[in-house]
């Protein structure tokens, strides 16, 4: 690990970024967490991050919407996690780009081996943003 | 108006009207033709008797008559008689012989012979030449002329009837006989004359038997004067016109001299009566019966009938109450019963005992409930099911949060203390075996809440099971076989779904048996129902209770101690996306064990 990965937690839930958070600095990675979309896309302008791990469901702008605006704007892995497991979920994160969909609770010694991956296999973690037809997602912010 | 209405359409009543109809119609039309054929029957029979009387009594009319004529000639043929006769034509009557002989023939043959009651009343001698009453029984008529009398003139050659006539010097009705009387010589001397008795003649038009009491026969003349007395008639002989139909076409119809019919008598009262013409009399002979003693038998024919019409369509009236009634209220009760029903008390049930239509109408109306029950407990059950999975899975879901800090901390905790005593690690590996265990328990709910679609495709179900058997290995002491039919259909259903109820009562079955035992997996198509593929599960393990059969396949209903109660209620769910049904059946003995069923559709089957 000649670079130390840099990992934005971004979850509504501030326990829940926080203890991720905490797992991810443990374990040697580089880790900041965000409540709310926006200050996510903040945190990213200001100083990008190598990863991000997002919840979907919060208020104001939601974790699908979060990784299509990142996406847009550059190539970057974006991973997801929901309490609400439902397929049409899962396959709308997917279509916005996200590497994968994780599950609550999300099982931690799983996540570490794909972050461990996560540099060897960076094209499969950046899958192809599909654009779900008449769905408008929220303002990317840019492009 | 309405009640009237009612009363008249009412089932009760019209049947009542149908019974009087039905029993009164025919009985009146049989009394109808009974009461005209009788009526004709005896009609005709009444004519033919009194056809009868009416000749026997001019027979006896006729012999009474030629019994007159007879007793004249006799007398008249008598020596002595003919002696005087003789005598008292050639001598005047101031001679003592001429008074003698006078004497002689009143005294010794005259009044001795109106003594024999022979029907005459007056016997007198005339003079031929020029019709001087010589002797009469009547004295003061002797020394009267009756030259132009037809009895005379007739008298002369033969026996001759004057026929009923007026006599202005009887003053009264009278009918002569005269006969001649000759000489030793031959010679005609004298015409004997006698009156006859008409009070006899109306006794025999009076005698003999009649068959009614009002029934009589008399005699008129041809200028439609009665002759003779009847019963009922009163006044004397040739007193009375009488011009009823009767006489007038006897006498209009002299010719033909018969006839019969239906007329008002003098009376006025209407009878029965047949007429005769007599033209040797010129009388005209009549029998006549009043036609209410005539049609008396069929009057009272008639009036047992109408008796009996009565009786019988009061019968029939109770009878229609009776049997409307044993019909409407039964009716009664299925209609309200149904309106029961209608006003939503599925429970009410109309019960009734006959096993006829409306037996079977109310049968069906219970069997309708039933139905409507089950369907509205079907979709309570259902709604029960939608707002329970829609709570299961909001909770859920939202349990997986807190789930996921709690183990996101024991991780961070477990990895930081990695030294750290004994009692901390047992408490951290308790933490995260309880999250573990309740994130089963959310996933249960959300599968159970979960509706996702089947995706219904051609499935072999031998391949299926070998899948599930492989998935879900048997335990030690378990014994499984498989007997599946050879020409089994491919069943059309979502392979996954129905592969995770096959693991799930698989799985079941083996933790049925924990001292082991036989699990048998048999399939077959029933041909009778569409094909449809049926899959039984039997295992020999504790079986079911009864009173937990019902709620089998309800959600959150276990008695495992560590179940969730979902595993059948998912199986349910599952089985019937795909188009099937899911049954168990356990007598709940231990040891026999508990048998589930799935039915599943095959392609192109409906349902």
């Amino acid at each position: 690990m000649s670079q130390r990965l840099r990992i934005l937690v971004v979850d509504d839930n501030p326990n829940m970024a926080r203890s991720m958070v905490a797992i991810l600095r443990i374990k040697g990675y580089e880790s900041e967490m965000a409540t709310s979309g926006r200050q996510a896309l903040e945190k990213q302008s200001k100083k990008p991050f190598d990863c991000v791990l997002s919840d979907i469901r919060m208020p104001e702008m939601d974790g699908v919407s979060l990784c299509w605006a990142l996406r847009s704007r550059r190539p970057i892995p974006v991973l997801l996690m929901t309490a609400y497991s439902s397929d049409a979920l899962v396959q709308e994160g997917l279509d916005a780009g996200a590497a994968t969909v994780l599950v609550k609770p999300v099982d931690i010694p799983f996540l570490l081996a794909l972050f461990a991956s996560l540099p060897d296999r960076l094209p499969e973690f950046l899958s192809e943003v599909r654009y779900p037809q008449g769905k408008v997602l929220m303002p990317p912010g840019g492009r | 108006m309405k009640a009237i209405d009612r009363v008249w359409t009412g089932l009760g009543p019209r049947l009542s009207a149908i019974f009087i109809l039905l029993t009164t119609l025919p009985l009146a039309v049989a009394g109808c033709l009974a009461y005209e054929s009788s009526r004709n029957m005896i009609e005709r029979d009444m004519i033919g008797h009194l056809t009868a009387t009416t000749t026997l009594r001019e027979a006896a009319l006729e012999r009474w008559i030629a019994d007159g004529k007879r007793r004249l000639e006799e007398l008249a043929s008598r020596p002595l008689i003919r002696e005087y006769a003789g005598v008292l034509a050639t001598q005047g009557p101031s001679t003592s012989a001429y008074r003698a002989v006078h004497d002689s023939m009143i005294a010794d043959h005259f009044v001795p012979t109106l003594k024999m009651e022979t029907g005459l009343l007056e016997l007198f001698l005339l003079r031929v030449t020029d019709g001087l009453i010589t002797v009469s029984t009547v004295e003061k008529r002797e020394g009267q002329y009756r030259e132009s009398e037809p009895y005379l003139l007739e008298g002369k050659r033969r026996t001759y009837v004057k026929n009923i006539y007026y006599s202005l010097t009887l003053e009264d009705a009278a009918m002569i006989i005269g006969t001649p009387v000759t000489d030793r010589e031959g010679h005609v001397v004298a015409v004997l004359a006698g009156r006859v008795d008409l009070a006899e003649m109306s006794a025999i038009m009076v005698q003999g038997s009649s068959l009614r009491a009002s029934e009589e026969t008399y005699l008129v003349n041809k200028y439609n004067f009665a002759v003779t007395q009847g019963r009922l008639t009163t006044g004397r002989a040739l007193e009375n016109a009488i011009y009823t139909d009767g006489v007038k076409n006897c006498l209009a119809d002299s010719e033909r001299g018969y006839g019969v019919g239906l007329y008002d008598d003098y009376r006025g009262v209407p009878v029965i009566g047949v007429y005769r013409w007599i033209p040797e009399r010129e009388l005209c002979i009549l029998t006549e019966v009043d036609q209410v003693d005539a049609f008396a038998p069929v009057a009272a024919l008639r009036n047992t009938m109408l008796g009996i019409g009565l009786a019988v369509a009061l019968a029939g009236a109770v009878v229609g109450v009776l049997f409307g009634r044993t019909i409407t209220q039964p009716l009664r009760q299925v209609v309200a019963g149904a309106a029961e029903i209608g006003r939503g008390n599925l429970v009410h049930r109309i019960a009734s005992s006959g096993r006829d239509e409306i037996g079977q109408l109310a049968a069906s109306f219970d069997a309708m409930a039933a139905n409507l029950q089950e369907a509205q407990d079907r979709l309570l059950r259902s709604e029960r099911l939608a707002v329970l999975g829609q709570l299961a899975g909001g909770v859920g879901h939202d349990l997986r949060n807190p789930l996921g800090v709690i183990s996101n901390a024991v991780y961070l905790l477990r990895t930081m203390l990695s030294d750290c005593d004994e009692t901390v690690q047992e408490c951290l590996e308790m933490i995260s075996g309880e999250v573990n265990r309740a994130n089963t328990i959310i996933s249960s709910l959300l599968d159970f809440a979960r509706t996702r679609t089947a995706e219904k495709r051609a499935t072999a179900i031998p391949a299926l099971l070998g899948q599930v058997l492989e998935r879900t290995p048997a335990p030690d002491g378990v014994h499984v076989s498989v007997d599946v039919a050879s020409d089994l259909p491919a069943a059309f259903i979502d392979p996954v779904q129905i592969g995770r109820v096959l693991t799930n009562l698989v799985s079941n079955a083996y933790q049925a048996m924990p001292e082991g035992g036989t699990l048998v997996l048999r399939a077959m198509a029933r041909p009778d129902r569409g094909g449809e593929i049926v899959l039984s599960i039997a295992d020999s393990g504790c079986g079911i209770p009864a009173e937990n059969m019902g709620k089998l396949f309800e959600p959150l209903f276990s008695t495992k101690p560590k179940g969730t109660g979902l595993g059948l209620a998912v199986c349910n769910n599952l089985v019937a996306a795909n188009g099937g049904r899911i049954e168990a059946q356990s007598d709940g003995t231990p040891g026999k064990g508990a048998t589930f069923t799935v039915v599943l559709p095959v392609k192109g089957a409906a349902g």
